[in-house]
């Protein structure tokens, strides 16, 4: 328990060194664009596929339920608020952290331990102007971008699947899914996403940026990344859930 | 042998571990080592991740209720079908997959770039059954478990955010969740947790088996580990939850 307090403080203190460096340093918009489209473009066919089926399995469920109640008019409002407000932020930040977290992880842990990272700092590089900031801003980017596509594809496909497995029809599917959801539904989704977003940047940068020992510190750096980002997002989706909550239970 | 197709080392190596069943009396200090390694070292994290996955999702559902019944009256019934038909069984299989798939694909590329593996055939002991059956019994074995037990934490979070929040007593939540939630529910969260635990050490054990060219290698293998496996267990979770659940 006092190793995770420990790793949180250092994190925190990573933290606020790419927030000053931020802040103090003038940028170049281009890197951080070049990382956004390669995390999207390498993500994107698994946040689509796992998308699609997330919509199947949360259809199939909520279906099973509600016909319980005759209330199936209400499965595709269900269905589309709990895909944006929880499933599709917590689902597309799980891949992003197995996928891109852990490459950053992987690539950054090895600049370490073969000095790469000491020879940039040697050429009067700021190493975390140079390697950190673009693949931060480029993850975060990146999963909103993910986001937006996964839910259009999760909507669609769980609409599919109703049609096909509960005799349903694309219409009323729709039709009550403005009962659920409006702008404020979206806007905390991204939100969400963002945050999480946030964490899969900032804990993979950080394992790999203080990575030690050899090649099997890159790979325990890489556990460490995946374990630490999924603790994370889960107890920031409790955190935000309260949150959220509040702010949406004075505006409805 | 480069060129072999994934799905193929991945029956070859399905086989081996049926194979090896034979000899599961003799090993059994090895396959209760992989308990340990793979469910009881993962159950801090899952206790974390369950308990607060509970929290939210307890009150995402009082909040959805409210908003299209216009009552919370059926609060227990819906949290409780939905924690043990999906939310209990989908987060402790995607966060063993995280950990323990992303170990066991490490530890069996790492034998392999090492050349361990290949000392083993020069001792005439096949890797693919020696290796991945202790692996594959203890996944399915500590996988079973992690499910019941992440089910029965998540099922105590809902209960004390329904008494705390929405007013509930105790007894009336469990006289509700006892009319909605069956134990047949229960038996398709074995099974799934079941399936669960037995394909993704395969898919793991195929990506180590597969891994070349180093470090490097090893760390491309791991990550294409943990996709695929969530990937896979994502879409047989949707093929169990259509035939199973009704």
């Amino acid at each position: 328990m006092s190793a995770f307090f420990f790793e949180l403080g250092r994190f925190s203190l990573f933290f606020r060194e790419i927030w000053h460096t931020l802040l103090n340093t003038k940028h170049n918009l281009r890197p951080i664009i070049a990382q956004t489209s390669e995390v999207t473009i390498r993500s994107l066919s698994t946040v689509v596929f796992s998308g699609f089926f997330v919509g199947g399995i949360l259809v199939v469920q909520f279906n099973a339920v509600l016909a319980q109640y005759d209330a199936q008019i209400f499965l595709g409002g269900l269905n589309t608020s709990a895909l944006i407000r929880e499933v599709g932020p917590l689902i597309i930040s799980f891949l992003l952290a197995g996928k891109v977290g852990a490459f950053t992880a992987a690539e950054l842990g090895t600049m370490r331990v073969t000095e790469q990272i000491d020879a940039i700092e040697c050429l009067g590089t700021n190493p975390i102007q140079y390697l950190i900031l673009p693949r931060f801003f480029g993850i975060v980017l990146a999963s909103m971008i993910l986001l937006s596509t996964g839910l259009l594809v999760s909507v669609i496909g769980s609409m599919g699947f109703a049609t096909a497995l509960c005799g349903l029809n694309p219409l009323q599917f729709a039709q009550s899914i403005p009962r659920f959801t409006d702008i404020t539904t979206l806007l905390s989704g991204f939100l969400r996403a963002a945050i999480y977003g946030v964490i899969v940047a900032g804990v993979c940068c950080y394992q790999g940026y203080t990575a030690t020992g050899g090649a099997k510190g890159v790979g325990r750096a890489v556990t460490r990344a995946a374990i630490y980002t999924n603790l994370y997002i889960v107890i920031a989706n409790y955190i935000t859930g309260l949150w959220i909550h509040l702010l949406l239970g004075e505006s409805s | 042998m480069k060129t072999r197709f994934w799905i193929s080392d991945f029956f070859d190596i399905s086989g081996g571990a049926l194979r090896a069943l034979t000899h599961m009396p003799r090993r059994r200090k090895e396959i209760l080592s992989q308990i340990v390694s793979i469910g009881v070292e993962s159950l801090p994290i899952i206790t974390l991740a369950t308990v607060f996955s509970g929290v939210v999702v307890s009150s995402e559902i009082a909040w959805h209720m409210d908003k299209a019944l216009h009552t919370v009256s059926m609060i227990p019934g819906f949290t409780g079908q939905f924690i043990l038909r999906e939310l209990g069984i989908a987060i402790p299989a995607m966060l063993l997959i995280s950990k323990a798939g992303a170990a066991i694909t490490a530890e069996i590329g790492s034998m392999k770039i090492t050349e361990q593996l290949d000392a083993l055939k020069l001792l005439k002991i096949n890797p693919k059954e020696y290796l991945v059956m202790p692996i594959w019994i203890g996944s399915q074995v500590a996988l079973v478990c992690l499910t019941l037990f992440s089910i029965a934490i998540t099922l105590a979070c809902a209960l004390g955010i329904a008494i705390l929040n929405h007013g509930f007593t105790a007894g009336e939540y469990l006289n509700a969740l006892e009319k909605l939630v069956s134990a047949r529910d229960l038996g398709v969260a074995v099974i799934k947790a079941w399936v669960f635990g037995a394909v993704f050490p395969l898919v793991s054990c195929t990506y180590g088996f597969r891994c070349q060219g180093g470090a490097q290698g090893v760390g491309t293998a791991t990550t294409q580990a943990v996709v695929t496996g969530t990937m896979v267990t994502i879409v047989i979770d949707f093929v169990l939850t259509y035939l199973l659940v009704r």
